[in-house]
C-alpha cells in the first residue's frame, strides 16, 4: 500500500458518489444556465430602480388602508387555519387506511398513489382549478389548500403509523381488542407528537400559501398586494408586504418557542408545496 | 369493595379537552371569517369532480409543443436557483452558525436577513421585483433564489450547529487554521445533511417555479393560467400533468440520492 | 379429562418458503405449566402465535375449549383471544401510557369500540386492575409511564395486562429473554405463582433450560419446526438436550446448557 498517499476518511464508494454528484450538479447547472438564455437588459439601472422602489415601500409606507389590509390578513389566516384543521382531521382518519402495517395492502397502495398524484400538483394550481369552477372568493381558496394539505398529511401521518412498533399492535390484538381499539390504544399514543408536529409544519406552509392565494382570486391578503402593485402604489404595497412578513414570522417564532420543529422529519423523507 | 373512582393518569386529561374546545372554536370562527360552509363544500364536491373529469380530462396531448419550452425553462430555473441558493446559503450559514461564526454580529444579522427572505413567499417576491426588472425568467429566477437562500440558510445553520464539537476542538488543539477546521472538522460531518436539504429545496423550487410563472416569472405557470382563463381546460390539464410528472420524477430522484448518501 | 387446548398437525410455511412448523401436535390440560424449549428459529414463537391466530397456520387444527380457532369469524376470534393471555419478550407495552392504562388494555376484548376508545373502563375493572398490580408488586407505580419502568417491572405489567383478561390459558413468548438472571427469576416466580393460584394453564417458551426444569410440569422440545421431546422434566436427558439445541459446531453452547442443568438439579 502506498504509505505516502492520502488516507481517505470516507469510504471509496461514498467518495465516488459525492464526486459524481458534484460533477453532475455542475454540468446540470451550467447547462441550465445556458439554456435559460437570461438577459440583463437595463443592468444596473434596474437595480437602482429596484432600490428606489424599495425606498418608497419601506420609508414612505402608507398605512391609510390598514383596515382593509388587516381584514384581508385575517381572511388569509382564517383560510390557512381552517384548511389545516379540516385536512389534518380527515387525513388523520384516512392515514390509518394508508399505512401498510395496519391496513390492507390494496387499500394502502391505492391511498398512497392518489395522495402522491394530488401532492405532485402545486397548491396554487389546485386553487386555480377551484376558482375556475366556483368563482372568486375565499371558499375555493380553502378547498385548494385543503386538497393539497390533505394529501400531504395522509402521507406524513401514515409514515408515522408505519414506524409504530409491531409489538404494540400484536399485544393489543392478542388481548382480543378490535381493530378500532387496537388503533386507538396501541397506534395512536405513540404517534400523537408526530401528528401535532406535522400539522404545525403544514400550518406554517399553509399560512405562506394563503397569503398568495389572492393572486389567482382566492381571497386573502394576496389580492391586496396584487392590486397595489398593479397600479405601482409602492407606498401601500410596502405595508401589505410588512403584514405578510409579520404573519409568517410570528408563527415561525411561536412554533420555535413551542419546539414544534419537525425539520428533522423532512430531511428523512417528504415533499412539500 | 372500594367505591371511589380510580383515575388513569395523575394529571387530569383537562388539557386534551381544552385543546379540543380551542380547535373547535377556532374552526367556527375561521369558518365564519372565510365564509366557509361545510354543507356547501360537500354539495360542490360532485360538481368539482365532474368539472375535473369532463372538462380537464382527457388532457390534450397536442398541447405539448406549446408548453414544452416553458416546461424546460421551469426545470432549468429550479436547478439554477437551487444550486445558486445552496452556494450562497452555505457561505451565509458558515458565517452564522455558532461553531463557525467569525463574529457574533454576523449571527444576528444573517439570521434576521434569512428570516426576512423566507417569510415572504417567492410569488410575492416576483410581484415586488417585476416593476423594476420587467416580466421574464430573470425576475422569476431572482425570486426563487431569494426564497431558497432564506430557507436553506436556516436549515444549513441548524445542521452545522448540530455537529459534534469534538472534531472542531481537536482541530483547534492541534493548532489548525480556520479553513482547516472547516475542511476537517465541520464539513465532513454535515455534508449529508446539507445535500439532503438541497434536494428538498429542489423539490420545493420545482413547484415554486411553476407558480411564479403565473405572475410573470417565466416558465409554465403562465401557460397554465392563460389556458384556464381561456377555458381551454384540456390544454391546461396536459401542462398540469406534465408538471406532476416532473415533480414525481424529481421526488423519486431525490429520494434515491438521499438514501445513498445518508 | 378434556384438554383445554388441542393442537393437531399444525404447519406453517411463510411466504418466503421458510418452514417454521412442520406438523406439530400436542394437548394441554388444565393446570399444566408447559415449557417449550428450542434454539432460536426453531418455531417456538410461530407456534405460540398460531394458538391465538396472530399468525394464521398454513395447515392443521387448533381447538381451544371446544372451538376450532382457525375457523371462527372475527367476532368469535376476539372472544377466544380475550381468554388467552399473552406475554412478550419485549413486553410490548404502550410506552407513552401509564401502567394502569396498559393493564386495562386487557379489558378491551370485553368492551365496545366506543367504550374502549374513550377509556370508559368500569369502576370494577379499574379496581380489579389495581388489585392485579398489587399482586405483581406494582401498586405504587400505577400512574408511572410505562417507558419509565425497568425491564423487570415492564414484564410484570405485561403479566398484569394478560391477567386482566381473566384468561384460562397464558402464552408467554420468551418472557425473560431480555432480562438479567436475578430479575428473570423474580418474573418467573410471579408468573408461576399466579398461574398456579388462578388455575391458569400456561405455555411458556424459554431459552434457558434451567428455568424450564425449575418451573415446568412438562417440557416440549422443538427443533426445526418439529416436536422432538414431550415429557416430564426429569425425563429430559443430556442427550435429548443435545439433540434439541446443538448441531455439532456449537460445542460451547452445549456444554453451557449441560452445566446449567447440572446446577438446576
Amino acid at each position: 500500500m502506498n504509505t505516502t498517499g492520502k488516507i481517505s476518511i470516507i469510504s471509496e464508494k461514498q467518495r465516488v458518489l459525492y464526486t459524481l454528484l458534484f460533477i453532475g450538479t455542475l454540468v446540470l447547472y451550467f447547462f441550465s444556465l445556458y439554456q435559460l438564455k437570461l438577459e440583463f437588459k437595463g443592468g444596473w439601472e434596474n437595480v437602482l430602480k429596484a432600490l428606489s422602489f424599495a425606498k418608497r415601500m419601506l420609508l414612505h409606507m402608507d398605512l391609510s388602508d390598514w383596515k382593509d389590509v388587516l381584514t384581508a390578513a385575517m381572511e388569509s389566516i382564517s383560510i390557512a387555519v381552517l384548511a389545516t384543521i379540516i385536512s389534518a382531521t380527515l387525513a388523520f382518519f384516512v392515514s390509518f387506511a394508508a399505512a401498510s402495517n395496519v391496513s390492507l395492502r390494496v387499500v394502502s397502495n391505492l391511498c398512497k398513489a392518489v395522495a402522491a398524484v394530488v401532492r405532485a400538483v402545486p397548491t396554487l394550481i389546485w386553487t386555480l382549478i377551484f376558482v375556475a369552477y366556483l368563482g372568486l372568493g375565499p371558499f375555493p381558496g380553502v378547498l385548494g389548500l385543503f386538497f393539497h394539505s390533505f394529501a400531504y398529511l395522509v402521507k406524513a401521518f401514515s409514515q408515522s403509523i408505519e414506524e409504530v412498533k409491531e409489538g404494540n399492535i400484536e399485544a393489543l390484538k392478542a388481548t382480543g381488542a378490535s381493530w378500532v381499539q387496537t388503533m386507538a390504544k396501541g397506534v395512536y399514543p405513540p404517534i400523537t407528537t408526530a401528528v401535532i408536529s406535522w400539522t404545525a409544519l403544514r400550518f406554517e406552509f399553509n399560512l405562506g400559501m394563503s397569503s398568495i392565494l389572492g393572486f389567482v382570486g382566492a381571497g386573502g391578503i394576496g389580492m391586496e398586494l396584487s392590486n397595489t402593485m398593479r397600479i405601482f402604489d409602492f407606498e401601500k404595497a410596502g405595508f401589505v408586504v410588512l403584514i405578510i412578513f409579520l404573519m409568517s414570522f410570528s408563527v415561525e417564532m411561536l412554533f420555535h418557542k413551542l419546539k414544534l420543529n419537525v425539520d428533522k422529519c423532512i430531511v428523512k423523507d417528504s415533499s412539500n408545496s | 369493595m372500594q367505591l371511589e373512582y380510580l383515575p388513569l393518569r395523575k394529571e387530569k386529561s383537562l388539557y386534551t379537552w381544552i385543546g379540543v374546545i380551542i380547535v373547535g372554536l377556532t374552526t367556527l370562527v375561521t369558518g365564519y371569517i372565510s365564509e366557509f360552509d361545510v354543507l356547501e363544500a360537500f354539495r360542490v364536491i360532485p360538481g368539482v369532480l365532474n368539472f375535473i373529469f369532463t372538462d380537464f380530462l382527457p388532457p390534450a396531448v397536442k398541447a405539448v409543443p406549446d408548453f414544452w419550452g416553458s416546461l424546460l425553462d421551469t426545470v432549468y430555473m429550479a436547478i439554477v436557483s437551487t444550486v445558486t441558493g445552496a452556494t450562497i446559503s452555505l457561505i451565509l450559514a458558515l458565517l452564522c452558525a455558532t461553531p463557525t461564526t467569525p463574529h457574533p454580529l454576523f449571527k444576528v444579522t444573517i439570521r434576521a436577513f434569512a428570516s426576512l427572505l423566507r417569510n415572504i413567499p417567492a410569488l410575492a417576491w416576483t410581484i415586488i421585483l417585476v416593476p423594476a426588472f420587467g416580466i421574464g425568467k430573470t425576475v422569476g429566477l431572482m425570486a426563487l433564489i431569494i426564497g431558497s437562500v432564506g430557507d436553506m440558510t436556516r436549515f444549513f445553520t441548524e445542521s452545522i450547529e448540530e455537529i459534534d464539537l469534538g472534531g472542531i476542538e481537536a482541530m483547534r488543539a492541534v493548532g489548525g487554521s480556520y479553513w482547516l477546521m472547516l475542511k476537517g472538522g465541520v464539513l465532513p460531518q454535515c455534508v449529508p445533511a446539507l445535500v439532503s436539504w438541497t434536494l428538498y429545496n429542489l423539490e420545493l423550487n420545482i413547484r415554486a417555479s411553476t407558480i411564479i410563472g403565473m405572475v410573470g416569472g417565466g416558465g409554465i405557470g403562465f401557460f397554465i393560467l392563460s389556458t384556464i382563463k381561456l377555458f381551454r381546460y384540456d390544454h391546461a390539464a396536459m401542462a398540469i400533468l406534465a408538471v406532476a410528472i416532473v415533480v414525481l420524477f424529481v421526488e423519486f430522484l431525490s429520494k434515491n440520492i438521499r438514501e445513498r448518501i445518508m | 379429562m378434556k384438554p383445554i387446548l388441542s393442537v393437531k398437525d399444525v404447519k406453517k410455511i411463510y411466504g418466503n418458503g421458510t418452514y417454521a412448523l412442520r406438523g406439530v401436535s400436542f394437548d394441554i390440560y388444565e393446570g399444566e405449566f408447559v415449557a417449550i424449549i428450542g434454539s432460536s428459529g426453531s418455531g417456538k414463537s410461530t407456534l405460540l402465535r398460531c394458538i391465538n391466530q396472530l399468525i394464521k397456520p398454513t395447515q392443521g387444527s387448533i381447538v381451544f375449549k371446544g372451538t376450532a380457532v382457525e375457523k371462527v369469524n372475527k367476532c368469535e376470534l376476539r372472544k377466544i383471544r380475550r381468554e388467552i393471555g399473552m406475554i412478550f419478550q419485549h413486553y410490548n407495552l404502550i410506552d407513552r401510557l401509564t401502567v394502569i392504562q396498559n393493564v386495562l388494555h386487557g379489558r378491551l376484548g370485553y368492551m365496545s369500540d366506543f367504550h374502549g376508545i374513550f377509556d370508559l373502563y368500569s369502576k370494577e375493572d379499574r379496581w380489579n386492575a389495581y388489585r392485579i398490580l398489587e399482586r405483581v408488586g406494582l401498586e405504587k407505580e400505577i400512574h408511572k409511564r410505562a417507558d419509565q419502568l425497568s425491564g423487570g417491572q415492564k414484564q410484570r405489567v405485561g403479566i398484569a395486562r394478560a391477567l386482566a383478561q381473566n384468561p384460562s390459558l397464558m402464552l408467554a413468548d420468551e418472557p425473560i429473554a431480555s432480562l438479567d438472571p436475578v430479575t428473570s427469576g423474580a418474573v418467573m416466580d410471579y408468573l408461576y405463582r399466579i398461574c398456579r393460584e388462578d388455575k391458569i394453564s400456561a405455555i411458556v417458551s424459554l431459552h434457558q433450560v434451567d428455568f424450564a426444569l425449575k418451573y415446568a410440569t412438562r417440557i416440549i422440545g422443538i427443533k426445526h419446526g418439529l416436536i422432538v421431546f414431550d415429557g416430564k422434566p426429569k425425563e429430559l436427558t443430556d442427550s435429548i438436550i443435545d439433540q434439541i439445541y446443538v448441531q455439532g459446531k456449537d460445542e460451547f453452547a452445549k456444554n453451557e446448557l449441560k452445566l446449567q442443568r447440572a446446577i438446576a438439579i
